[in-house]
């Protein structure tokens, strides 16, 4: 779904950092690794398609991080393997795993992803991110610190903008950090800033790979994965000072088709849930229709023709989602 | 007597495309190769989760050489595209995996076919089988015993996918199957009408021989009824959609048809087939549903 604070358009913070040439392992990376140390093993989760230069980058932007995990796990489902990828090394503090795949679906890939991890701690990432320089340390200490019954995520900021119109879908800005458990009635983790011990997903079940990007209900996944997380007595913690960027890479026109499969991916979500014994998502979901419904005139009067289009095509596709998951999968639950 | 037929055709290739449904793939198979004529090559596109260990090593005592492709590809309109491209002779004939053939089909097909010419392709009868679950049925067939031929703007779909021949240049030159439609494709259906559409637009004729008949297989139960109507309208909402404009509105009409006929049959469904009228409401569904899905995700890709 849409962050409450919207689709934003922004500029980098401060604690952006310059790019640095893959494979090239700085000074302050050997430096680190006593640091390294000191953290539990962790495996760290990326998961991409088609998208090799924002890959690249984003594995460019983890290696110049304070910290490093001590495995990063590539998942590439493109259409072709990733050159500068396939033969990446950077020494000893980091291993880098490259798997390129022919299944297709960002929870595929992500499921993919935790079986081939080594070590129980998992983080996640997302190919169109960039981290900054105290993302992992800061998220990694965070779930030490909470435990095994915890999932950490972080804030999401929009990045500057790389195209024109260019916007960056699912932010938070918050700067207060929070602890939700129980049924909070809203969705509050971000995949592509993510931090979990593996017994989570061992509890809950791993990703549903009918729900992603690149499934025929192309959004939602993290919403279904913390709606399970949050039923089975997990908290989840949302840690500000753990920074991601998500790139404005997308064009203007990708607003609509955005909120077109957000739409989908959602509807798809609740009606997985739907019940008339406990109402909890069905109430959610009414409640979503009716905000969007009326941020239409309130839109269109701030002359916000785009976003109120986006909420029209956003509530079109929640019910298409809701009516194809309801014929098509609940027979198969 | 069946050598003798079997001389009397060109080489066709037949091409059958399947994904997780192994028995019925082998029943339309074994149907096949029992009739009085066998295509010169039979290639089976299967785009199951695990090959076949069945098919991969058939073998008849028929002219008939059999090719057991699989696939990790999804999507009925890519198996058919590989298929064609997989295919040795120039005439290919493209049959479903959910049909038993009577022994006469496959060389009426092909013999009306021969008839029509080169600028034409063939589609035959569809029969419903008897229902093979509780409640099962047949989600599409064409009883129509009157042989026609079609030409240009005809306002309906015509062609079955699932049972046509013609010739393999005549495919090449429309550029195939559309894979954005077809089963296991976003927008679930329609590739046939689709594909009808192009030949019909580029001057093709669509020849529905009645003497070739099969029969498709009511194996699906009825739970999968509302199922089945949604997929076809988010099939055919993306397939009109596909070719709307406002200066050639002829798309837009067919689908403004498509919905307001149903429309005004529902009082008269809802008495007297209940099932029907919401398999109609369902259906208008995905036709709004595909029709707004391929206009935000396709139409800026054209």
């Amino acid at each position: 779904m849409l962050s409450d604070n919207g689709i934003k358009l922004g500029s980098l913070g401060a604690e952006k950092e310059t790019m640095v040439n893959m494979g090239e392992v700085t000074p302050q990376q050997k430096n680190c690794s006593s640091i390294s140390l000191s953290l539990p093993p962790t495996s760290l989760i990326i998961c991409s398609r088609n998208r090799p230069k924002l890959l690249a980058e984003l594995v460019a932007s983890i290696l110049q991080g304070d910290e490093l995990p001590t495995e990063i796990i590539v998942i590439d489902d493109s259409d072709s393997p990733h050159e500068g990828l396939v033969s990446l090394t950077t020494g000893h503090v980091c291993e880098v795993r490259y798997v390129w795949t022919r299944s297709v679906g960002l929870s595929r890939a992500n499921n993919d992803g935790i079986r081939a991890a080594r070590y129980d701690i998992l983080v996640f990432a997302q190919d169109d991110t960039l981290v900054a320089p105290t993302w992992f340390h800061t998220i990694l200490r965070a779930l030490v610190e909470a435990g095994p019954r915890s999932v950490v995520t972080g804030r999401v900021l929009p990045g500057e903008v790389e195209a024109s119109g260019g916007f960056a879908p699912s932010t938070k800005a918050d700067e207060s950090p929070a602890v939700y458990q129980g049924r909070i009635g809203i969705d509050v983790l971000f995949l592509q800033n993510m931090a979990m011990y593996r017994s989570a997903p061992d509890e809950v079940g791993l990703f549903d790979e009918r729900l992603g990007p690149g499934s025929r209900f192309p959004a939602a996944e993290d919403n279904d994965f913390a709606l399970r997380l949050l039923e089975a007595g997990y908290r989840i913690l949302y840690v500000p000072r753990a920074v991601v960027y998500h790139r404005a890479w997308r064009a203007e026109c990708d607003y609509l088709p955005l909120c077109w499969n957000y739409g989908r991916g959602q509807g798809a979500y609740y009606a997985k849930y739907l019940s008339l014994r406990d109402r909890h998502v069905l109430r959610r979901m009414v409640w979503d229709i009716v905000r969007h419904v009326l941020l239409v005139p309130r839109r269109v009067w701030w002359r916000e023709p785009r976003r109120a289009c986006g909420d029209v095509a956003y509530i079109l596709a929640l019910v298409s989602g809701v009516i194809e998951w309801v014929l098509t999968q609940r027979r198969t639950r | 007597m069946n050598s003798f037929k079997q001389m009397s055709l060109p080489p066709t290739s037949l091409i059958i495309c399947s994904r997780n449904r192994p028995k019925l793939l082998l029943e339309t198979i074994e149907s096949v190769l029992q009739g009085d004529e066998v295509p010169a090559e039979f290639i089976i596109i299967d785009q199951s989760d695990v090959p076949h260990p069945t098919l991969a090593s058939l073998r008849t005592d028929r002219p008939c050489e059999i090719r057991y492709l699989w696939t990790h590809s999804v999507g009925l309109s890519r198996a058919r595209n590989a298929g064609i491209t997989a295919a040795q002779h120039a005439i290919v004939a493209i049959i479903d995996d959910d049909m038993l053939v009577t022994p006469a089909w496959f060389g009426s097909l092909i013999q009306a076919l021969l008839h029509a010419g080169e600028r034409a392709v063939v589609t035959g009868r569809v029969l419903p089988t008897a229902a093979e679950v509780p409640g099962g049925f047949v989600p599409t067939f064409m009883p129509s015993a009157v042989p026609a031929v079609y030409k240009g703007r005809i306002g309906t779909d015509v062609l079955a996918g699932g049972h046509m021949a013609t010739y393999r240049f005549i495919l090449d030159a429309v550029g195939g199957f559309d894979e954005r439609l077809g089963a296991g494709a976003d927008f679930p259906a329609a590739d046939d009408n689709d594909l009808g559409f192009r030949l019909l637009e580029a001057g093709y004729r669509i020849v529905y021989a009645s003497e070739a008949v099969l029969h498709h297989r009511a194996w699906r139960g009825k739970g999968e009824y509302l199922q089945i109507r949604w997929s076809y309208g988010r099939g055919k909402g993306g397939f009109y959609t596909k070719y709307f404009s406002l200066i050639d509105p002829y798309m837009l009409r067919r689908m403004i048809w498509d919905i307001v006929h149903r429309i005004f049959l529902f009082p008269q469904r809802l008495w007297s087939d209940p099932r029907r009228a919401c398999g109609d409401l369902v259906y208008i569904a995905g036709i709004l549903s595909g029709a707004t899905h391929w206009a935000l995700i396709q139409l800026r890709k054209r």
